[in-house]
Order: C-alpha cells, then sequence, then structure tokens
C-alpha cells in the first residue's frame, strides 16, 4: 500500500482516524497498533513475522534490562558496603551481555536477509584468486518491508534503554506498535521510542488543527511526488538505463533531475507521512531541513535524511571512536606519529566506517559503498586542504563570512552533491565512470527525452515552487501556521490550487510511468 | 459539542467548494472533439444519431481490431458499433455502457470477454478497480493530462461531440506477424476463476442490459496469445450461471478460419484486417440468425449510414489489398525459413 495510492489516502487513513477519532481515550494506542499491523500485512503479508519477531526481541532484552536496574535498585542498598561495587559491575555486565545480544540478533536479521548475498558475492570473488577455490552463491532472499528501518530502531530502543535514557515498554504491543507504526516502518524517519511513546501510548485527543495541518502537509507531499519526481522519473529513467545513449548536455541534465527528483520523492514522502502521523496527534522527527543551502557536503548531510545521520552518529560512530581498540589506535598514533595525529586519524578512521556503513545502508553492493566512501573522501579531503588553503588565501576566513562565498560554497556543494547523485543512480560501478566521462562529450540531440516542452515547464515550475517554500522555511516563516492565520477566501484558493494541481499535473495514468518509492526499497 | 459542529460545517463546506472546482475542471479538461474521448475511434458513437445502433460491441483493443460492424450494414444493413480501447476493463464498460445507453437503445449487447482477465500486471485487482472507476466517476482523473492541449483561444471553446466514424469503431490492421503457438485451448482440466470485482460489475452489466431490454451476448475474439481454456472455462461456467449465450471463437466448433500465419499482426495479440473479416463474418451470421435484427439501408435516418458505406467499402477493400500483401510476404518467410 503506498503512500500516495488511492486505497491510503481515502481509505486506509479514514477509516484508520474515524475508528481511532471515535474510540475511547484508552483504547486509541490499540487502533493505532491495528492500523499497523492491517498496513503492514496488507503489504508484506507473511513476512510480518520478521517485525513480530523483531519486537519480541527488543522487548524481552528492553524488559530484562529494565529487571536489572530494578535488581539494582532494590539489592545494593541491601547489600554489605563491600559487596555492592563488585554486585553493580557484575550487574553491568549481565546489562552489556543483554543489550549485545540484542542488538547482534537484530542486525544478525539485517545482515542474513540483506547482505548475505553480496557477502557470498564479494568472498567468492576475493576466492577466485585461488585455483580451485569454492564459488560462494547465495539466493536473495524478499526483503520485507522496512527492515533497515525497524532494525535499526529496535536496536536504538535497546540502546537508550541500557543508557537509561528511555524507561523500558511493560507491554510486547508497545514495543511493536513503535516499530510498526505505519508512517514510520515504510521509509522512516528513525523515530526514538522516548521521544515517540508519549504521543503513541497516550494520544492527544482529535484535534481539528492537527487535522487540517496534516491534510495540508500530506498534500504538499503529494504535489512533490507526483508532480515532480513522478514526472522527472521519466528523463532519468531513459538516461540512467540506457546511459550510452547520452552524453554532455544530456547526461547533466539527467543527473540534475535525478537530484531534484529524489528530493522531491523522499522529501514528499517524509511530508505524507509526517502528516499521516500529525492527523493523529503524534510528531515524527523531521528528515530534511532545506538541504540544498548546505554550505559544505558535512551540512548537507545534517540536513538531509537526518534521523539516519543522527541515529548512525549516536549508536556507531561515537561508540567507535569511545571504543577500547579505537583508543588504543589513538594511544599508537600519539607515540609513533603525533599528538595531532591521535586526535584526528581515529576520528577520521571513525568517520571512514560510519560513511561506509551510510552508503551500504543503502544497499548490498559496491556502488553504494563508493557512494559512501565519495562523501567520506570529499569531507577528509577538504578538511586536508584547509591549511593550505589559509595559507595560499590569507583572507579565505574573512571572505567566508560574506554572502557571495556562502553563494559559492552552496553552489559548490550542490555541484558535488549532484556527482554523488549520479553515483548513487548509476547502473553500477562501471556505468557510473562511462556517464562521468560522458559529461564531457558534447551532445547533439534533443534534451526532451521521455518528456516534452510542457513537461519541462512543468517541473521547472515545481522545482521553483519546491525550492522558493524550502527558502521561506529557511527564513524561519511557519508556512502552515501563518496561512491559517490569512482570510477564508485566501486560505481555500490555495488549498484548492494545490489539491487540483495534484490531480491536473501529477504525472499519472497512462501516458506516465511513475516510480515506486526510492527509499522503500532499502 | 458548539465548536465540533462549526468545524464539521466548515469541513462539508470546504468539501462542498471543492467537488465544485473538481468538476468545472474536469469538464474544461474534457477533450474538444469526441474524436479523443476514448482510445481507437470508440468515442464516435457520441456522434452517431440516437437509436440508431442495434448491436453494440464493448471490448478491448481486440474488440476495436476484430469486429467491423460496418460490414453487416453492407451485407444484411444491420447497424453496429464497436466501442473497443486499449486496456479497457469492465468496470469502464459498466460505466461507458451506462452513458451510451442515455443516447442508444442497442437490441443486442456483445461483450467480449477479453476484458474479464486483462489487468495490468503490477496492479493488485483492488487497485485495478479503484483506478478504472475513479476514472470513470471523476472526469479530471481522467482527462487530467488534457491540460497540455490547452490553449487560449480552445479554453472557452463549446465542445463538438459530432464527429462520426465511417468505420463505426473498427480498426483496420494491415501488418502481419505470425503466431507459431500452436493449439492453444489444449484441456488442462482448470478453470480461471473472475475476480470478485470483476464479477460484482459483470452482474452490473447483465442487470444494466436486463433494464435496457438488450440482449447480452458474451463472445470471445480469438487470441492465441492471451486466452486459454481456463479462461474459456471460467466464462462459460459465469454464462451459465446468468443463462447467457456465449460464443468463443478460440474454440474449434466456433472457429472462423482464423489462420495464425497471416491473420494477427503481433504474434496472437489481435487480429489483422483478414482475421477480422472471418470473425465478423462469422458473429454476423449468428446475430442475424439468432436475434430479429432489422434491415436499415434505404431507411430514411439512416442515410449517413448509406454514405459510409460506399467510404467504408474502398476503405476495407484498400486495407485487405494490402494486408494480403504483407501476408503473402510473411509466409514467403515462414516457408524460407522452414527450408
Amino acid at each position: 500500500m503506498s503512500y500516495n495510492s488511492f486505497i491510503y489516502l481515502f481509505v486506509f487513513l479514514v477509516v484508520a482516524w474515524l475508528l481511532w477519532a471515535f474510540a475511547p481515550q484508552k483504547w486509541r494506542p490499540g487502533v493505532l497498533l491495528g492500523a499497523s499491523l492491517v498496513f503492514y500485512f496488507a503489504s508484506t503479508k507473511r513476512y510480518i513475522v520478521y517485525i513480530l519477531l523483531a519486537a519480541a526481541i527488543a522487548w524481552g532484552v528492553g524488559l530484562l534490562l529494565g529487571r536489572m536496574d530494578e535488581l539494582l535498585a532494590e539489592t545494593r542498598p541491601a547489600l554489605p558496603a563491600a559487596d555492592r561495587k563488585p554486585f553493580k559491575k557484575k550487574v553491568a555486565v549481565l546489562k552489556k551481555m543483554a543489550v549485545t545480544g540484542g542488538v547482534a540478533a537484530m542486525v544478525g536479521i539485517l545482515l542474513f536477509v540483506k547482505y548475505l548475498p553480496f557477502g557470498a558475492r564479494v568472498l567468492s570473488q576475493l576466492m577466485e584468486a585461488l585455483p580451485g577455490s569454492p564459488v560462494f552463491t547465495v539466493p536473495a532472499l524478499v526483503q520485507p518491508m522496512g527492515l533497515s528501518f525497524f532494525t535499526l530502531m529496535a536496536v536504538s530502543y535497546m540502546v537508550d534503554v541500557y543508557r537509561g535514557s528511555c524507561k523500558p515498554a511493560s507491554h510486547y504491543w508497545q514495543v511493536l506498535l513503535f516499530l510498526s507504526f505505519w508512517p514510520h516502518v515504510v521509509e522512516g524517519p528513525f523515530d526514538r521510542y522516548g521521544a515517540l511513546s508519549p504521543a503513541l501510548l497516550d494520544p492527544p485527543r482529535p484535534d481539528y488543527r492537527n487535522l487540517t495541518f496534516g491534510i495540508q502537509r500530506i498534500v504538499w507531499g503529494l504535489f512533490k511526488k507526483m508532480v515532480i519526481a513522478d514526472r522527472a522519473n521519466m528523463y532519468v529513467k531513459a538516461v540512467f538505463d540506457d546511459w550510452t545513449q547520452y552524453s554532455g548536455a544530456a547526461t547533466a541534465l539527467g543527473v540534475l533531475l535525478y537530484t531534484l527528483q529524489l528530493y522531491a520523492e523522499f522529501s514528499g514522502c517524509m511530508d505524507m507521512v509526517c502528516g499521516s502521523a500529525e492527523l493523529f496527534g503524534v510528531p515524527l522527527a523531521e528528515n530534511f531541513r532545506q538541504p540544498f543551502f548546505s554550505a559544505s557536503v558535512g551540512e548537507f548531510w545534517r540536513r538531509w535524511h537526518i534521523t539516519l545521520g543522527a541515529w548512525l552518529r549516536e549508536y556507531v560512530f561515537q561508540p567507535l571512536i569511545l571504543s577500547k581498540p579505537m583508543q588504543r589506535f589513538a594511544r599508537l598514533c600519539r607515540d609513533k606519529v603525533s599528538p595531532a595525529a591521535a586526535r584526528q586519524w581515529p576520528v577520521w578512521a571513525g568517520l571512514g566506517i560510519t560513511w561506509a556503513l551510510i552508503g551500504l545502508w543503502h544497499g548490498a553492493g559496491w556502488l553504494y559503498l563508493l557512494y559512501g566512501l565519495y562523501y567520506f573522501a570529499l569531507q577528509w579531503l577538504g578538511e586536508l586542504a584547509e591549511p593550505a588553503l589559509l595559507r595560499i588565501l590569507p583572507a579565505l576566513p574573512a571572505w567566508r563570512k560574506t554572502r557571495p562565498y556562502r553563494l559559492w560554497q552552496v553552489l559548490r556543494t550542490f555541484v558535488l552533491v549532484n556527482f554523488g547523485m549520479l553515483i548513487f543512480r548509476a547502473n553500477g560501478v562501471h556505468a557510473a565512470l562511462d556517464m562521468l566521462r560522458a559529461l564531457a562529450v558534447p551532445y547533439q540531440g534533443s534534451l526532451l527525452i521521455k518528456v516534452d516542452a510542457r513537461d519541462m515547464a512543468v517541473l521547472a515550475a515545481g522545482a521553483l515552487l519546491l525550492f522558493g517554500v524550502d527558502w521561506l522555511h529557511h527564513r524561519g516563516h511557519r508556512l502552515r501556521a501563518e496561512l491559517a492565520m490569512r482570510p477564508l477566501a485566501l486560505r481555500w484558493a490555495v488549498y484548492i490550487g494545490a489539491v487540483l494541481s495534484v490531480m491536473i499535473f501529477g504525472a499519472y495514468g497512462d501516458n506516465y510511468d511513475p516510480a515506486a518509492f526510492i527509499y522503500a526499497q532499502f | 459539542m458548539k465548536a465540533c459542529i462549526k468545524h464539521i460545517l466548515h469541513v462539508a463546506a470546504f468539501l462542498l467548494v471543492l467537488s465544485v472546482a473538481v468538476f468545472l475542471a474536469g469538464h474544461y479538461l474534457m477533450p474538444h472533439s469526441n474524436r479523443y474521448l476514448s482510445g481507437y475511434t470508440a468515442g464516435g458513437i457520441l456522434g452517431e444519431d440516437f437509436d440508431t445502433i442495434d448491436v453494440l460491441i464493448m471490448g478491448d483493443s481486440n474488440a476495436a481490431q476484430g469486429i467491423s460492424p460496418m460490414q453487416w450494414y453492407c451485407d444484411s444493413g444491420v447497424t453496429g458499433y464497436t466501442y473497443g480501447s486499449g486496456w479497457l476493463s469492465v468496470y469502464n464498460i459498466y460505466y461507458r455502457l451506462r452513458s451510451i445507453y442515455e443516447e442508444q437503445s442497442p437490441k443486442v449487447v456483445v461483450l467480449c470477454t477479453g476484458v474479464v482477465y486483462s489487468k495490468m500486471s503490477d496492479e493488485t485487482e483492488l487497485q485495478a478497480a479503484i483506478g478504472d472507476i475513479t476514472d470513470e466517476l471523476i472526469p479530471l482523473v481522467r482527462f487530467h493530462d488534457n491540460w497540455k492541449d490547452l490553449t487560449f483561444a480552445n479554453l472557452l471553446e463549446e465542445h463538438d461531440y459530432s464527429w462520426r466514424d465511417t468505420n463505426k469503431g473498427f480498426t483496420p490492421v494491415t501488418t502481419v506477424g505470425a503466431s507459431m503457438r500452436g493449439d492453444y485451448m489444449y484441456d488442462d482440466g482448470v478453470r480461471a476463476p473472475i475476480p470478485l470485482l470483476v464479477r460484482l460489475y459483470m452482474e452490473r452489466i447483465v442487470r444494466l442490459c436486463e433494464d435496457h431490454d438488450s440482449q447480452l451476448l458474451l463472445i470471445t475474439v480469438p487470441a492465441s496469445a492471451s486466452w486459454n481454456l481456463a479462461r474459456h472455462n471460467g466464462i462459460q461456467s459465469f454464462a451459465d450461471e446468468y443463462g447467457l449465450t456465449y460464443l468463443d471463437f478460440n474454440m474449434a466448433d466456433l472457429n472462423p478460419g482464423i489462420d495464425w500465419k497471416t491473420d494477427t499482426p503481433d504474434g496472437g495479440a489481435h487480429l489483422n484486417v483478414l482475421g477480422a473479416q472471418k470473425l465478423t463474418t462469422a458473429l454476423g451470421s449468428y446475430l442475424t440468425e439468432h436475434y430479429s435484427l432489422e434491415d436499415h439501408r434505404g431507411q430514411p435516418g439512416f442515410e449517413s449510414w448509406d454514405r459510409d458505406m460506399a467510404t467504408y467499402t474502398d476503405t476495407i477493400t484498400q486495407a485487405a489489398a494490402q494486408n494480403r500483401e504483407a501476408a503473402e510476404y510473411q509466409l514467403s518467410v515462414l516457408e524460407q525459413s522452414a527450408s
């Protein structure tokens, strides 16, 4: 059930909202859970067992951790002073074992289903060098919807309970609702149990403002997906699937349109899911904050897919650089190289691993690894080049405070991100290299590939509107709230105009080939 | 409570205004000519004079390329129209038939059953049903892409739905692409069940025809690429249940003599002119034998049909000659490849 399908918007959401709104307050979480399970089952059928299992493991581990904390709190004061510390240490070890086991189970499920065939392929390729070595082939398993999202959210739940930053859920259904909540189970965002559970488990009463604001956000998401992303897809698909036929401006436009497509689609999907959750008074985490106004790729990734970056920072990067092997590595750098290297190199090693994981999270393949490492290389080279740049251009710090320089930085980041998008969308590493080379070869044909001039006009107008709205948000405007203060006639004109725009200019029907949600495949 | 009622009224008023806007936009985006209302030349039926069509054929592209009603008029004066369009579904057909009944009173409605199983592979039954029904109920959804044809000049132009098709919905295809599948109606002992929602709309079509005193005849156009005995059995079972006559021209006893080496343009998915002539003759004979259909030739009110007859004869003669040439070439290629 796609978020932009008729069934989801006009059947599922309407029925779920009515049941939720008219249910007694104490039953509302149950309605949300029922709706989530119906949504998940309708899309995945028997593979629902994965999420049931993940929730059971996470709940069990959380419960165990909670019991151990209780045990510590109850038993420790009664113990003789000499026994208190060893007892605390023993409980800490047991807690660590429990959380490690839970995390290993989640990561194991993810690795087994998503990465095992890729791992076997890599192993075979490595073994090819040895004569008579066996060839490993593992058939690709069916990946249940949202696997990469709910397993990582389950990890965050267990680790948060372990760290004491959230209380363990007392009932299995509470964790199941958190993991399977339909607005975030397909494409995220990566929510935290501590932040989401108050609204999920004790939802606010139906609210007219939540209802209208939620619908408005869904319509805006539909506009991005159906008018911009699905229209751009026609051009993008032609250029990327048949990359040898195109070069120069055609390839460059294909890359630009893919960037536009991915942004409109992913952020549009987030608008739809956040709007859906808002109808029920549940505030999901924001995944985008005007990423194309970023001055560096680092800033770009703090504004693009925010919750994935935050998750990796909190649950991978930070534990990694604080880990014992990394501390040993830092000592080694200090002893053998320099104190500066001891500060920098472990951080870069941690970042390299984190970026590789960001790449691989998107898919099991070399191309995705390259995609992650591309951003790592950009950040690393940027840092390395900084001292040299400052020597060549002593006025650089002063320039950096000027508007033209900021504009240059934004443009530079945009171009670098587009190269990343080329790698991300290309049909393999060779195709990506071919396309990079093709950018330098002039293109003689028409740029209207699979689209006509009117489609291009709609794309241009849609992009202007998208970035215009982003700009207003960037400047601190709260558009829905501001619009709500305007006269009725103006508000209704805007709302009706928005709905008609989606219905008229949406790329649906016989003449179009809309793409499935890209991030739903990860 | 007061605030709640105010909000409900507010939402109701907004939905009302939105509905008016959607239907107005749909009206302006409808094609200016009935020529472009549907695929092939199905929309031409709206250009026909009221109550002049005695036999109405409803179906998909198989019908549009396979049944030529003007041939019946030439042979026996029976007036017919093929309302056929690519990927037309049972849901589409129900609503289109309902609107055709506003202008025509056909004595016989021939439903081509290829549409029963012709769902696009990437859709679920429910998605296909909702998509097609929405298309029919909200014109803006069906014609939304026509904004590309709007200009300041034609924006306020009145719709002209008087265009008539001299071929009466039939689209002659003169190319040949042999089908080498051999026997495709072998007995595998199974029955392809009609999907639930499709069945529901089939039942609605049956009732609609009864309400308008039309006799409903189920037929299947020969199509070696998409038809089989399981599907035949599924339709036969439905026909038996509702007491309907079902003619499957894929079955050996009704085969109008289709030669799959020469009578199809695309490997057995559709018929070309040579195949259509055979099927039209066979179906025409059945209709004239089993239904009391009037000979309208020379009658007042049918002058345009008499004029169309001459144009049609020229068109079909040329098309058949072209098709025969293509068939001879195809046969020679097959012979060469066999030797």
